[in-house]
């Protein structure tokens, strides 16, 4: 049978199979399967040499990386079994675990009282493993050093004589041999190491179709290294030809995890049930991409797991059930979301079996509880040295073949009628701690080794948050111990998942009728750590501020917080808040140990997201086991810019997830908008330039704000932010016509995947050389109107600090000037209805908001049915004077009319306004609808508008935060101006008090008829300019910034206005631009448009009773003018698919429904169903359009889905296309990636 | 659900062993399962896991060690 293999000859088959093949990807290491084999093949030699014999155990004392596989696997090819020794683990249970398995050899690092054989022979190592940053291990011990120092070998257990080697130094095994040694908590007080044998893992991983196991599947290894999910990420990656992904470190790190994920395209993975509901509760984007997720350790919660196939309906979720005894899963279960209640564990994979028996093991009858014996091919030799306890729990079988073993597990389930198994508890005192095994008697007998505890009793409760924590309940004799030297004395010899929460004193333990401790009687919940009580963590909860411009200054170095805008962050409040709330403690004090007010490496993993997104700093894990307070870790947390101001940091976004407003824009991209979201800006002067000054600047500006370094990448069609360390954007420098160089920089096309959205042109005229143009060319994903006065000012002050003429630009960074909200703040804000005292107050609540947007969106439901509600039944498009031969997909090609209106009758407008309780912008809207009205639009207009989408925690960030909101309002040419601006301020008011929803959302709950290169919902968009002017300003010189146009519309008809002030606060005028597309609208339409809207704008103030179709000065339509018309019908499925599909394509138009049902989560899809109702929406186009063109390798984009949204539509159109020439989506770039503090 | 057949402080246990000299405890009053023998006929918990400790020396199947 193919299960009954050794694992290292299976490695082996495929290195021969594919050698080049990337095995392992640890931090910057690569390594082949040639290179892996080679290695382990060279230190099983000189394992061999050293004594190592088969049978022996041999500790491996290496954090997770490509030497430690090396270890394993060369120690497997000797024969041997392998201890993995994580280093995080307490030196002395490090020490009693080797002992107990009685490792003679260690590898990696030292142990004393172990031989110790360094992985890499001396010289070199072998090639491909060696990396600057990776963990070397060169010991004293040359290859050749004699048998066993100081070491204790096994005794009576190896064969002198069998198998010391062949030729090749390497020893045949037989899959019966003990491949592995494990470690679990022991009931008795001591671990147990289950020893298991070869066929165990590989029976565990062949022939299974659980997850899979194939060549082309790429794992993420996260599992801490002792554990048996271990084997499976690793050896079911290697046994199979696969990619193993090593993450770094032994503690769960989401957000490394989320990055590496991303970047080598991560499909497989394993996470407890408990880092799991972690990740989906504070970082959902770490599943972008992955397929297949087995979540195991102990029963996930269901919530999760709907949320998280909610979130990711191809995702294949499955519920696994194991202990170590029986290697890794015994029982799976694919998770069906629609189902209620507990998920199932499922039924027994391959080779394995389960009975479920009573107390005179007999089967139990479906529905009733009985205890789970597992037997099969997972099933260990037994506990290392422990016969004893091996005979109580692999117990012989009445069920399986003569002479067959049960293991007997503990764990009480059920039998649902006809269906899976559901876990139901335990039989015993064991618990789970985040998907650790512990044994409370292992804990106790820990405790009760410390003077003055008499007797100890460890019981789960379960804290704020309903995670199970470990208590203890001491009787103590005298005065109790403090909890600080407790929880040390614990941790110095247990795992950190083992050392207790909290400690109580209790006067006796509760005890049975027959005199044993009475667990059933101990309290259930985790005490809140008080102060001033023996739970009591040492420390003043006073509140002290450590001075954080001085890293590793400590403890009581105490200040004043700093106050008021544009301070330095008070990093340490700020850490003792995140403390607290991760915790669940009310008041956290600077001194205060994170692990002594309960945390654990979960709540690390949660502190850490929350310390990203408040302070966007990624101090790692590592850094709270080492610094666990705010006042340690402070330094940590900022560790260059030690004072940054709160509002240059970026929005509170918790993943590497894109807002819904980036959703949109990138998806916008990736349907080819062409240039439409290309932002260039021009900054013109004359005078001195110093180009490398401004190309370090630029570099600066880009560190500081991480938009700027922020790049999309296409994960399976989905999009995911990965954030580079640094850039430099490039700054090109031409000596040349300044208005051609312009015109054409502008131009330019960004790949998002590919390179930093931002980019610079210096051009100095040639014909006037102190005359220099800057261009600075952005994408729209990475900033919007508002980020550009902070950007240009950063720009401006980094490029003074390059120069040296103001001092460092550190200091800058640190006194921000708070003048840019004050100019936003003036009078002519995005309306908001605050504005007017007689309107409900709800838009602070809104606009004040703290969560980010993600969240809001979660809990926006009023919001989406607001939405619904107000534009349900809205005409598709607006009925305009369109040309009579506009194409059925306009280009996006633009034309502008300009318009002004002068400073007085600027002034009447501020004034109706004020007269209405309404703001200018809804003056505007009014008047728009008014020339749209005489336009032909009919009686129901929509306009969409532009918020700015900015909270108080995004305040001026560089970013991408704008939405969109669509104002419906009814018009008829017979309403008064005033009736007319009275029903519009009321929609707008309204419609503003709920612009937080997402306008995808909203897209997507109406889900409304998608045309290709068109914008849903939004066919006229008007935009009032009202962030402030960016200025740039270089020492001597201010260079107020110009829009430069693209020439590329983002909507078919936009009016685009900015008004001026002057410094008085007076109106100075308002600017008009009308942009529009050319294929869709003639110019002296347009010319007329304008020259209507500055009419009715004019005409307004004075004539609030006039019907808005007769205002005096409106000019007549133009002669000539097209019939107002809106949208085409759309094309049916008959006129797009007309014939013979069947025929040549059948095969096609299968697979490509079949990619289409998985997408849309449907069962099945038929050629003439309508891709959008179904379901599907842009991004599920874009997901399309990319498995179509990786698995048929046709040039598939989400604009043919939209052309033709049903299957056999798009085989047509994909007929016409032919094969990619390249892949569609922009590949991802192989930049490398490092994250601050997580080396290993 | 009652104890646990094996967690039986009081109760009387045998011991049995397989053809690859793999040991179980085993209570007295459940039929002994095919391929395995009888080595400790009927004794208390402790005494049975004692037998266990003394006999059972090597986890390995005993077809490897041949």
């Amino acid at each position: 049978m193919t299960a009954d293999r050794c694992v290292h000859d299976l490695v082996a088959e495929q290195a021969a199979r594919r050698g080049t093949a990337v095995a392992l990807v640890s931090g910057p290491d690569r390594l082949s399967y040639a290179d892996l084999d080679a290695a382990a093949t060279r230190l099983a030699r000189r394992l061999t040499a050293s004594g190592v014999r088969r049978g022996d155990v041999v500790a491996v004392h290496l954090p997770r990386c490509t030497d430690l596989v090396v270890a394993l696997l060369g120690t497997l090819r000797a024969g041997a079994a392998y201890l993995v020794l994580d280093p995080d683990l307490p030196a002395d249970r490090r020490a009693a675990l080797a002992t107990a398995a009685r490792a003679g050899t260690v590898l990696g690092r030292p142990l004393p009282g172990l031989r110790h054989v360094p992985v890499a022979a001396d010289g070199g190592g072998p090639v491909g493993v060696a990396a600057a940053d990776s963990p070397r291990d060169h010991g004293a011990a040359p290859a050749d050093e004699p048998a066993p120092g100081g070491g204790v070998r096994t005794g009576g257990v190896s064969l002198a004589g069998n198998g010391s080697g062949g030729s090749a130094g390497t020893v045949s095994g037989d899959p019966g041999d003990t491949a592995c040694v494990m470690f679990t908590s022991g009931s008795t007080g001591a671990p147990k190491g289950v020893a298991a044998p070869h066929r165990a893992i590989v029976g565990t991983l062949t022939g299974q179709d659980y997850l899979p196991f194939t060549a082309d599947t790429v794992w993420l290894s996260v599992a801490p290294v002792s554990w048996d999910a271990f084997a499976l990420e690793l050896w079911g990656a290697l046994c199979f030809g696969g990619t193993c992904v090593l993450a770094p470190g032994s503690r769960p790190d989401p957000l490394a995890m989320a990055r590496l994920v991303a970047e080598h395209g991560v499909t497989a993975m394993y996470l407890s049930a408990s880092l799991f509901s972690l990740v989906v509760d504070e970082y959902p984007a770490a599943l972008a991409g992955l397929r297949h997720l087995v979540v195991g350790g102990e029963a996930p919660s269901p919530a999760h797991v709907r949320r998280a196939l909610a979130e990711y309906p191809d995702l294949v979720l499955r519920n696994g059930y194991g202990p170590v005894e029986a290697m890794v899963f015994v029982t799976t279960h694919p998770v069906d979301p629609a189902a209620d209640g507990p998920v199932p564990i499922g039924t027994a994979i391959r080779g394995k079996a389960v009975h479920v028996l009573d107390e005179r093991l007999r089967p139990v009858a479906d529905g009733t509880v009985g205890e789970l014996y597992a037997a099969g091919v997972g099933i260990a030799h037994g506990y290392l040295h422990d016969p004893a306890a091996t005979a109580e729990r692999f117990v012989a079988s009445p069920y399986g073949p003569p002479g067959d073993r049960l293991y007997r597990t503990g764990d009480l389930v059920r039998w649902h009628a006809d269906g899976p198994l559901e876990y139901v508890g335990r039989a015993d005192a064991q618990v789970k701690i985040r998907g650790f095994r512990v044994e409370p008697a292992e804990v106790e007998a820990v405790l009760t080794a410390y003077p003055r505890v008499r007797r100890a009793a460890v019981a789960a409760g379960t804290d704020h948050r309903g995670d199970r924590r470990l208590v203890a309940y001491l009787v103590v004799d005298g005065t109790p111990p403090g909890v600080d030297d407790l929880r040390a004395h614990a941790a110095a010899t247990l795992p950190d998942f083992m050392v207790p929460t909290a400690y109580v004193p209790v006067a006796s333990l509760p005890l049975t009728p027959s005199g044993k401790l009475d667990r059933r009687a101990l309290p259930g919940a985790v005490p809140e750590p008080e102060r001033d009580t023996f739970l009591a963590p040492s420390g003043d909860p006073v509140a002290s501020v450590v001075d954080t411009a001085e890293p590793g200054s400590s403890a009581d170095a105490s200040t004043e917080p700093p106050s008021g805008p544009g301070v330095p962050v008070d990093v340490v409040g700020v850490l003792r808040r995140l403390f607290g709330e991760v915790l669940g403690v009310p008041s956290v004090g600077p001194d205060d140990d994170f692990f002594a007010l309960g945390g654990d490496s979960l709540s690390v993993a949660r502190l850490l997201i929350r310390i990203r997104a408040t302070l966007d700093a990624e101090p790692g894990v590592r850094a709270v086991f080492a610094a666990p307070t705010p006042a340690g870790l402070a330094p940590l947390v900022a560790p260059e810019d030690a004072a940054e101001s709160v509002a240059v940091q970026h929005i509170a976004t918790p993943a590497d997830e894109l807002t819904p407003a980036q959703q949109r824009l990138w998806f916008l991209d990736q349907v080819d908008a062409g240039l439409a979201y290309t932002m260039p800006i021009l900054f013109r002067w004359r005078g001195a330039v110093d180009a490398a000054a401004l190309r370090a600047a630029l570099a600066e500006v880009a560190d500081r704000h991480e938009s700027l370094r922020t790049l999309f990448v296409a994960v399976d069609g989905r999009p995911v932010r990965r954030v580079l360390p640094s850039v430099r954007p490039v700054l090109d420098v031409v000596v040349g016509d300044p208005a051609a160089t312009v015109e054409a920089a502008a131009r330019y096309r960004f790949d998002l995947a590919a390179e930093p959205p931002i980019r610079a042109t210096l051009c100095t005229d040639p014909t006037d050389p102190s005359a220099h143009a800057l261009l600075l060319v952005m994408h729209h994903i990475a900033v919007d109107g508002w980020s550009l006065p902070p950007l240009v000012r950063d720009l401006s002050t980094a490029y003074a600090g390059r120069l040296g003429t103001r001092g460092s630009a550190v200091e800058e960074r640190v006194t921000r000037s708070p003048d840019s909200g004050a100019t936003r703040g003036r009078s002519l804000h995005m309306p908001e209805p605050h504005l007017d005292a007689s309107t409900p107050r709800t838009a602070p609540t809104q606009s004040a908001r703290v969560a980010p947007r993600s969240v809001v969106e979660q809990g926006n439901e009023a919001g989406l049915a607001y939405w619904v509600e107000r534009l349900r039944g809205m005409p598709e498009g607006t009925a305009l004077p369109r040309r009579a031969d506009r194409p059925a997909v306009p280009a996006a090609d633009a034309a502008t009319v300009l318009r002004r209106l002068d400073a007085a009758a600027h002034g009447a407008l501020v004034e109706l306004a004020r007269r209405y309780g309404a703001t200018p912008f809804m003056v505007l809207h009014t008047a728009l609808a008014a020339v749209l009205s005489a336009a032909g639009a009919g009686p129901d207009v929509a306009v969409g508008a532009p918020v700015a989408g900015r909270t108080r925690e995004s305040g001026d960030a560089v970013g991408f935060f704008v939405n969109l909101v669509v104002l419906r309002a009814a018009v008829t040419a017979g309403d008064p101006v005033g009736a007319l601006l009275h029903r519009v301020r009321d929609a707008d008011v309204a419609a503003f008090a709920h612009q937080d929803t997402p306008f995808e959302s909203v897209v997507a709950a109406l889900n409304p008829a998608r045309r290709p290169g068109r914008h849903p919902l939004a066919d006229v968009v008007l935009a009032l300019q009202n962030n402030a002017r960016a200025t740039l300003r270089l020492p001597g010189v201010a260079a107020p910034m110009e829009v430069v146009r693209t020439g590329a519309a983002r909507f078919p008809l936009l009016v685009d206005v900015t008004d001026r002030y002057d410094a008085t606060g007076a109106p100075a005028g308002v600017e008009l631009t009308v942009e529009y597309r050319t294929d869709e609208f003639a110019g002296e339409v347009m010319a007329w448009f304008a020259d209507a809207l500055v009419a009715v704008l004019t005409a307004l103030p004075a004539h609030e009773d006039t019907p808005i179709g007769a205002l005096p000065g409106v000019p007549p339509l133009p002669p000539g003018c097209p019939p107002a018309t809106a949208y085409d019908p759309l094309p049916t499925p008959e006129t797009v698919a007309p014939h013979r599909i069947e025929g040549a394509d059948g095969g096609l138009v299968a697979r490509i429904a079949a990619i289409w049902a998985d997408v849309l989560g449907v069962p099945a899809v038929g050629p003439d169903d309508d891709f959008f109702a179904l379901g599907g929406n842009s991004l599920r186009a874009v997901r399309v359009a990319a498995r179509i063109a990786t698995r048929e390798g046709l040039a598939a984009t989400a604009n043919h889905v939209f052309t033709a949204p049903t299957v056999r539509g798009l085989v047509r159109v994909l007929a016409e296309v032919g094969p990619a020439a390249a892949a569609p989506i922009p590949r991802r770039p192989r930049v490398p990636l490092r994250t601050k503090g997580s080396g290993d | 659900m009652g104890t646990n057949p094996f967690e039986d402080d009081d109760a009387t246990y045998r011991v049995l062993v397989n053809d690859e000299e793999q040991h179980s405890l085993w209570p007295v009053d459940v039929t002994v399962p095919a391929g395995w023998r009888v080595a400790v006929e009927a004794a208390s918990r402790a005494d049975c896991l004692a037998y266990v400790a003394e006999h059972w020396t090597d986890l390995r199947p005993a077809s490897l060690r041949r």
